[in-house]
């Protein structure tokens, strides 16, 4: 077939960004932001006990004479987002959670696409009865329900943050493991490795000069994809329990904290950190997407 | 009606443009007579395979035809799509197994075919399609009628599809390159079938090839293609005369006799590899391995600056042989002595070493360079590697290399996708030669390449081979490539060798009967006597 024509429908500027792209972008870069301004942005102490308790946020109507208010009348903030039952600032802790849930997704992933990674490649290079046997560990590892999983490790382990990134890179390097690993294989029979074999190349020379850049991609659109999961285990860890310790302000936890309010009407208190959730996994995921539509060939 | 005789195929002043305005075919006018073959020419991208479906009226929904009109027996394929396709013109295309729907056994596909054409009766139909399929070729057909797809070989599907497209009668057929991805042997096999076919029905024939060599053995006229627009309709035999300059210089046989005073190289003696092939078992329950003997004995010496030809089928094991050579692949038994070191018995850094006096160019230029990376890091690496010296000076130094061998330097800071294949296997070439190597193992370089840049390619091979004292091990199909480089030639089957000895007398006067089916079925780019003139094809004797 003609190459003009089948090309037809993927030329595009790759500088100029689609619609998709930049509301991954938003929803993405939002959460990052939020938590590295955490302290210039929340207008309480996050771990602030005080006598308002449970508070419900202001209503739409009061909403411009307060802003009005704090921006120019020196007024003191009100709980944007209302407090909960201990009178603690559900808006700050919302801000101060993001540091929480994004320093666990990340630090997770970060250290399981390390670990993956590398031995994903080595897998892929080399097949003998030592790379064969990592693989099927890993296959194992991703036949366990991640969730049940991951609580069992913590619960054992101990319910520390070191504990809870731990838990969850072992469960999240098989992920990265099995696509570089396949990555790895397609591209070691390619002409070029060939080429450089027949150069004279150590293997180790050939496995990260060539096999590593060239198998990485697969790996870089599962990160994002795999940040939004991760949010989704911590906040749903800290939900039952098994997660970070209370009163440390994390999504999870303060959903949980409030769905026994939920029944007296006090929506405030959980719904905040469930949009909070939904809209940061919901962009990571985005991304993920959009990174692969972009760069699928 | 106009009066005059209808032409089974008229286009004029078709022009197609995608959807940025481009034109993928400018104003081009094509006409058949009853009973011509028309060969349509010209480098990839050219438009090729467009015209033939716009023959069809099949024009892909993403492009648009802005003029010009289509006839096939005065009616219009977009209009009367029914009765153009498949009834009055059938097409055979490159890609035989995609045209056949994988879960419907083949005879019933083209019996099914015919039924909807003709509106016969199915057991009617079916008489026809085995006596079709007897005479496209077919050994046995009534046990190919019954099978799928995937189990018959390129070129039994290929057969089938031939069939297929013949099987409703029609006036016109379009072969669009419709033996590019077979052997050489079975190819010309494959065109004297088609060929013989429709003379026997009387159908013209839109003949779509890249290959010059197919073009001038089997078509009447010639049309050329570049870039969408057409060069003017040329007789075959004018064709012939004007594509005879670019041929290069055979190398002078005399060498082939000297070459052996001079040093041998590598001398390769009782070479063997045998590969494990996992077959499936009590319809797939399990799996069961037997062994494919790949090379089979295999004895060579190369001598300093001197080519050989290796030569075979696919599946004959000359790959293989150049994989060993390179040490990518553990070769079972035998030796492979480089200056007289059997290279197995050295350590492994000094294995690296050597290994690089002896370079390989791949056959596809487009995954011999690593994509991430520019050419100019690419044709650095064996300077990293074995003179351990500065990024500054491994720069120059692939500058300097570049400008000697005569190549653009422009090409270096860009990365692999971004250069076209032909240039590309020049610099697969600069690379090889940047290890500074002795022997270059030159693994059918010249397939993928357009004829033209084939020719030019040959060209920079023998330029280098003089001023450097180079040897080749040529593996290839192409006997003219192999002719014009190489003054030895080793002729392979099934793993074993054949016959070997110099290229013309090899070629010129062949002692076994494989060797004879090679030159026989080679389709010379400039025959004396054009195939369909022989009296072979003609009387439809097979050669295999």
């Amino acid at each position: 077939m003609n190459r003009a024509m089948t090309a037809e429908g993927s030329s595009r500027d790759p500088t100029t960004l689609t619609r998709m792209e930049a509301v991954a972008i938003v929803l993405t870069a939002v959460p990052i932001l939020c938590a590295i301004f955490a302290p210039v942005i929340a207008t309480f102490d996050p771990l602030a006990v005080s006598d308002a308790v449970s508070q419900p946020p202001p209503t739409l109507r009061e909403l411009p004479s307060l802003i009005w208010g704090v921006l120019f009348e020196q007024m003191p903030a009100p709980h944007w987002f209302g407090s909960d039952s201990s009178g603690m600032d559900v808006f700050s802790r919302t801000l101060y959670a993001a540091r929480v849930d994004l320093v666990i997704a990340f630090s997770a992933n970060i250290l399981s696409f390390i670990v993956g990674v590398t031995l994903g490649v080595v897998c892929g290079f080399r097949s003998n009865l030592a790379t064969e046997f990592i693989a099927r560990i890993a296959d194992l590892v991703q036949s366990f329900p991640v969730f049940i999983t991951a609580m069992i490790l913590v619960a054992l382990a101990g319910r520390t943050w070191g504990n809870i990134i731990f838990a969850m890179s072992l469960l999240y390097a098989p992920i990265y493991l099995r696509l570089t690993r396949t990555e790895a294989l397609k591209v070691k029979a390619r002409g070029f490795i060939e080429a450089s074999t027949a150069m004279g190349n150590r293997p180790i020379r050939i496995l990260y000069l060539h096999i590593l850049p060239n198998s990485l991609g697969p790996a870089l659109i599962q990160f994002s994809v795999t940040i939004g999961f991760a949010i989704l285990l911590t906040a749903g860890l800290s939900f039952v329990g098994a997660g970070v310790n209370p009163p440390t302000p994390e999504w999870g936890a303060m959903i949980a904290q409030g769905s026994t309010q939920l029944v007296l009407g006090d929506w405030w208190v959980s719904i905040f950190p469930g949009i909070a959730i939904s809209l940061t996994v919901f962009g990571f995921a985005l991304a993920g997407y959009a990174l692969e539509r972009r760069f699928e060939t | 009606m106009k009066h005059n005789v209808a032409k089974p195929l008229m286009i004029k002043n078709l022009t197609v443009v995608n959807s940025r305005g481009q034109a993928l075919l400018s104003d081009i006018s094509v006409s058949l007579k009853s009973g011509e073959i028309l060969g349509v020419t010209g480098p990839t991208d050219s438009g090729k395979s467009l015209l033939g479906l716009a023959a069809l009226g099949q024009i892909p929904a993403t492009l648009r035809m802005t003029s010009g009109e289509v006839r096939v027996l005065q009616h219009s394929p977009f209009e009367d799509a029914d009765r153009v396709k498949g009834k009055l013109a059938g097409l055979i295309t490159q890609s035989p197994r995609q045209a056949f729907h994988p879960m419907m056994p083949i005879g019933k596909q083209i019996t099914r075919f015919r039924q909807h054409h003709t509106g016969e009766s199915f057991s009617s139909c079916r008489e026809r399609t085995l006596a079709l399929m007897d005479l496209v070729g077919l050994r046995d057909p009534a046990r190919i009628y019954s099978s799928f797809v995937h189990e018959l070989s390129g070129g039994m599907a290929q057969r089938c599809l031939i069939a297929l497209a013949l099987s409703t009668e029609p006036k016109l057929l379009i072969a669009d390159e419709p033996t590019s991805g077979l052997d050489v042997t079975i190819q010309a096999n494959i065109l004297d079938t088609i060929w013989r076919m429709t003379r026997e029905l009387g159908t013209s024939m839109l003949l779509i090839s890249q290959d010059r060599g197919v073009l001038t053995n089997y078509a009447d006229n010639i049309v050329e293609l570049d870039s969408g627009r057409q060069k003017d309709k040329v007789r075959v035999k004018e064709f012939i005369s004007t594509g005879d300059k670019a041929k290069p210089s055979p190398a002078t046989k005399e060498e082939a006799r000297r070459s052996d005073s001079r040093p041998v190289i590598l001398a390769v003696k009782h070479l063997s590899k045998t590969y494990s092939v996992q077959k499936r078992a009590y319809k797939g329950l399990w799996v069961r391995s037997t062994s494919l003997r790949a090379v089979d004995d295999f004895n060579v010496e190369i001598h300093e600056g001197e080519s050989i030809g290796l030569v075979g089928e696919s599946g004959s094991g000359k790959s293989t042989v150049g994989r060993c050579l390179m040490g990518l692949i553990d070769h079972d038994d035998g030796e492979i002595l480089f200056r007289g070191t059997p290279i197995s018995a050295l350590a492994a850094s000094e294995q690296r070493r050597l290994r690089a006096k002896i370079q390989i160019v791949q056959q596809d230029p487009t995954d011999t360079f690593d994509p991430r990376r520019t050419l100019a890091w690419s044709l650095g690496e064996p300077f990293r590697i074995h003179r351990q010296s500065s990024e500054r000076q491994v720069n120059l130094a692939v500058q300097e290399l570049v400008e000697r061998i005569g190549l653009d330097t422009s090409p270096l800071n860009s990365r692999p996708a971004e250069v076209t294949p032909s240039n590309l296997q020049r610099f697969a070439i600069a690379r090889a030669l940047a290890a500074d190597p002795e022997l270059i193992i030159l693994d059918e370089p010249t397939s993928l390449l357009s004829p033209y840049d084939r020719e030019s390619l040959l060209q920079l091979l023998g330029d280098l081979q003089r001023a450097l004292s180079l040897s080749y091990l040529f593996i290839s199909h192409d006997l003219h490539s192999v002719t014009a480089v190489c003054e030895r030639v080793v002729i392979m089957q099934s793993g074993r060798i054949m016959e070997s000895g110099p290229t013309g007398s090899t070629f010129s006067n062949p002692v076994t009967d494989y060797t004879q089916k090679l030159v026989d079925s080679f389709l010379d780019e400039n025959p004396i006597v054009r195939r369909v003139e022989q009296h072979s094809v003609r009387s439809g004797k097979q050669v295999n």
